[in-house]
């Protein structure tokens, strides 16, 4: 084989499917029918892997940091909860809605935010999520303010398949819209689109020398990120049929932060095991004193930035087990 | 005038009351090698900032194959056929080397916003980009990540990634700056050896670089070009020996 | 008359409010300015400011005056503990490394809070000076608690300005906010001038947490509830500023109060409003810098 073909083929591999990448699917595919009984922390945990995952594309891929996430998620379950609410049971154009609602919101959010760098853009990401909560909480008619949203009642999915109160179909649901989302995400990320995504995260100067509209792209990135956090948002809203303000909190904003960070940005995996980490964690832990669970999250967190920067995912690279996806 | 592929003309530029570009006039047809030389503080950075639209001129035009360009933002002039290296290594610096090319290959024929698929034509810019590379005597370093080369071999993929554009026009910014004495010769190697299309405008303090490679020179003090020449005129003006080569000369 | 009178009441508390939200802040516009940290916890010293200054007044008897100089000393002592250990291994971090830590302190800092002094606001006790009230335009009066605020903050202000502007540390300072390689190069102890400036912004916090505390409720959950009022401050006055901030804490306090007096359904919408509309006109805040 020739040089070219074999430096070639090195670069176009990574884009190919390894058996490993199949490990998250078969231990969700298994806890359906080994842990029946923690179903409903499962659909929690498949919820924020997708938010993970979204917040991903955002912060990982392309670098830009932000603590307003929960903006796009609380839009979208909102969108979600009102449909239902509003006479509109039927999930899966409820998801689609509430993905374009919170895409419309990311453009001209993003419009703004990504003129800006810092704390400036820090700030405008956390400033749009509390614009969103003082509407959230005044239109109490509407939205049932700080009590939330409730009565969120979803039609049969696919006409046959109800929301029983075991759960089995929300985790089902939930874990179906996160592999479509997955397929989705892992396709932009290997597309030429993605690529240049994590050119503009190395180094923005060098895109714009190729001839890349830098703000452009990761305004298009901007608004796919925020879509499919209002993704996650809808099925939160549709799988535990409320909505409420803490879908539109600093905390969740910070949480789903950790979480990723934990498993490791710029990997696609890391949210997966970030979100399970902490939420299994969190379900142990903060039933007993959630005060306690916070210093501890925190605690933790800060160690680990401060002795295994890159996450655990990032870990396993630093032990060469493998290297970095972006 | 019609073969003019790059020309400044009157370009103005000032931070308040300090001008730092004056009426500064000059030209490129295809195939040119101009050298802009000039010593530190004559505004040669502010002039590559100008020229690839990083910075408004106050006054004054700048075109590109004839359009004028002086409103077009940086990335859209790169678009046009203005590619660029960097006077300080502005890689990406934790992509394989054919990767960064193979992104600027994508890049210059506008697929790089392909949201999805793009397998065939990302095989194919990595294909060319290892053909770039080869030329450039960087295959060697296909596989190995950017950040992890020598800074003399960086400095070669700053040209690869420009010359991955298939410029019209390629500006230089200090290409030698930062390589080490032993590796030097690589880089003058490339520079003689780039497409013969393609119009070369470079910005130097090495003066041996400047003399071998350039077919004309302007000499830029004080953000005025002092004045313009072949290698032979610009060494025998006295003018210019007093300002730059006499007592600070840097090559 | 009674539109004067409303306007005045507005401009009088928004302005004490801009005060407090100037102390607590202005450290954080420094810090970030010079040590480029991007310190999301900064208004866990305030709130830590205002604990102790409470702690003082209500545990150990002491004088409104000695409780809040005893509060900002504390949180000057543990600043430096907390650079020394924790911050200084930020500073060449990327951002995302530093909003993670930080992140992580505040989660922390409400967690410590809730367990030393449950999860009710304090209320503070102020020194009988400090009561009452004066009469201003038509029924609208003015704490004399709130002209004290008006009064310090504006000195305050003052001081950082000429201590910024015309004392060798300030000079320092701006030299290290502009070219912190050049600083070092020509002799300024950098790693000294940064845990400096750390802890007395961080004082500085805890001074703002203090005196604020009869105005911004002490909850457990104050670095977090006051977190982007902080950042907006910072952001809109400018980066390394003393006087952007300034005015920026003016606009915001003055503009948040109108708008929870005028329409108190709508909270601080409006405000977040405006951000917005600011921020796409000068994205780099009022005083920023251009590039």
């Amino acid at each position: 084989m020739s040089a070219r073909a074999a430096a070639v083929g090195v670069l176009m591999r990574r884009r190919s499917w390894r058996w490993v990448e199949a490990l998250p699917w078969v231990a969700a595919i298994a806890g359906f029918f080994l842990l029946p009984n923690y179903l409903q922390l499962g659909t929690q945990i498949l919820v924020m892997i997708l938010f993970a995952l979204s917040l991903d594309l955002l912060l990982g891929y392309t670098g830009i940091v932000t603590l307003g996430h929960a903006a796009f998620f609380g839009l979208g379950a909102y969108t979600a909860g009102l449909l239902a609410t509003g006479g509109w049971h039927e999930p899966l154009s409820g998801l689609v809605a509430a993905a374009a609602v919170a895409a419309a919101l990311g453009l001209v959010a993003g419009f703004v935010i990504l003129r800006t760098s810092g704390l400036a853009l820090l700030m405008l990401g956390m400033a749009i999520t509390l614009l969103l909560y003082e509407v959230a909480n005044n239109l109490n008619g509407l939205t049932g303010g700080a009590d939330g949203l409730s009565g969120v009642e979803i039609a049969p999915l696919l006409g046959r398949f109800g929301f029983d109160m075991y759960g089995r179909t929300s985790y089902l649901y939930a874990l179906a819209v996160l592999f479509v989302a997955f397929l989705l995400v892992r396709a932009i990320v290997w597309a030429p689109f993605g690529r240049s995504l994590v050119g503009i995260r190395q180094n923005p100067a060098r895109m714009q020398a190729m001839g890349v509209s830098v703000f452009a792209r990761r305004l298009a990135v901007f608004v796919l990120s925020a879509g499919l956090a209002g993704l996650a948002g809808a099925v939160s809203a549709q799988t535990s049929q409320f909505a409420s303000l803490d879908n539109l909190s600093f905390d969740l904003s910070g949480t789903v932060l950790l979480m990723l960070v934990l498993g490791g940005p710029g990997r696609l995996y890391g949210g997966f095991i970030g979100a399970s980490v902490l939420m299994i964690a969190q379900d142990g832990l903060a039933k007993e004193n959630p005060v306690f669970w916070l210093f501890w999250l925190g605690l933790f967190v800060i160690l680990l930035v401060v002795f295994v920067p890159g996450g655990l995912l990032g870990l396993r690279a630093r032990l060469g087990l493998g290297g970095r996806d972006g | 005038m019609d073969d003019l592929v790059l020309a400044a003309r009157g370009l103005h530029r000032s931070f308040g009351s300090l001008e730092v570009a004056c009426d500064i006039n000059f030209a490129l047809a295809a195939g040119a090698r101009h050298a802009l030389i000039g010593p530190n503080g004559a505004g040669k950075s502010t002039l590559v900032n100008l020229l690839t639209g990083a910075l408004r001129p106050s006054a004054g035009s700048i075109w590109l194959d004839g359009v004028d360009v002086t409103g077009l933002a940086v990335h859209q002039r790169v678009r046009r056929g203005l590619a660029r290296t960097f006077q300080i290594n502005t890689l990406l610096r934790e992509m394989s080397v054919l990767e960064g090319v193979q992104l600027a290959v994508l890049e210059r024929g506008g697929q790089g916003r392909a949201l999805l698929g793009g397998r065939a034509g990302q095989r194919r810019a990595a294909e060319e980009g290892f053909d770039l590379l080869e030329q450039l005597g960087l295959a060697g370093d296909a596989s190995a990540i950017v950040g992890a080369l020598a800074y003399g071999r960086q400095r070669l993929v700053e040209v690869a990634m420009a010359l991955a554009l298939r410029p019209r026009v390629l500006l230089l910014d200090e290409p030698a700056a930062g390589v080490p004495p032993a590796d030097s010769h690589l880089m003058l190697e490339v520079i003689a050896r780039l497409p013969a299309g393609i119009a070369v405008l470079i910005i130097e303090h090495d003066m041996k670089l400047v003399f071998r490679f350039a077919e004309r020179i302007s000499v830029l003090v004080a953000g005025r070009i002092l004045t313009e020449g072949s290698p032979a005129e610009i060494a025998a003006d006295p003018r210019v020996r007093e300002v730059y080569l006499g007592g600070r000369a840097h090559g | 008359m009674e539109l004067l009178s409303v306007a005045t009441g507005i401009v009088a508390t928004g302005t004490a409010y801009a005060m407090v939200l100037y102390i607590a802040a202005v450290g954080l516009s420094v810090t970030m300015g010079l040590l480029g940290i991007a310190n999301l916890a900064h208004g866990a010293f305030a709130m830590a400011g205002g604990y102790a200054m409470v702690w003082g007044l209500d545990r150990l008897g002491l004088s409104f005056g000695v409780a809040v100089l005893l509060a900002c000393v504390l949180v000057g002592v543990a600043s430096v503990v907390m650079e020394r250990v924790l911050y200084r291994r930020f500073y060449a971090r990327s951002e995302l490394d530093q909003v993670v830590m930080s992140v992580g302190l505040l989660f922390m800092s409400v967690a410590v809070a809730q367990f030393l002094f449950g999860p009710s606001p304090l209320s503070v006790r102020l020194p009988g000076l400090l009561t009452g009230s004066v009469p201003l335009v038509g029924d609208a009066s003015l704490p004399v608690y709130r002209g004290f605020l008006i009064l310090f903050g504006g000195a305050i202000f003052l001081l950082l300005w000429a201590g910024i502007e015309r004392t060798m540390l300030g000079a320092r300072i701006r030299a290290a906010v502009d070219n912190r390689f050049m600083a070092q190069a020509v002799g300024v102890n950098t790693d000294l001038l940064f845990v400096t400036v750390f802890a007395l912004g961080s004082m500085l916090a805890a001074l703002g947490g203090a005196l604020g505390a009869d105005m911004m409720a002490l909850t457990p959950d104050y670095a977090l509830a006051h977190l982007v009022y902080f950042m907006i401050v910072v952001a809109v006055g400018g980066l390394g500023s003393v006087r952007g901030p300034f005015v920026a804490a003016l606009l915001l306090g003055i503009g948040d109060t109108a708008c929870k007096i005028l329409a108190p359904q709508a909270g601080a919408f409006f405000v977040y409003v405006a951000l917005f509309v600011l921020l796409l006109a000068r994205p780099r805040g009022l005083f920023g810098r251009t590039a």
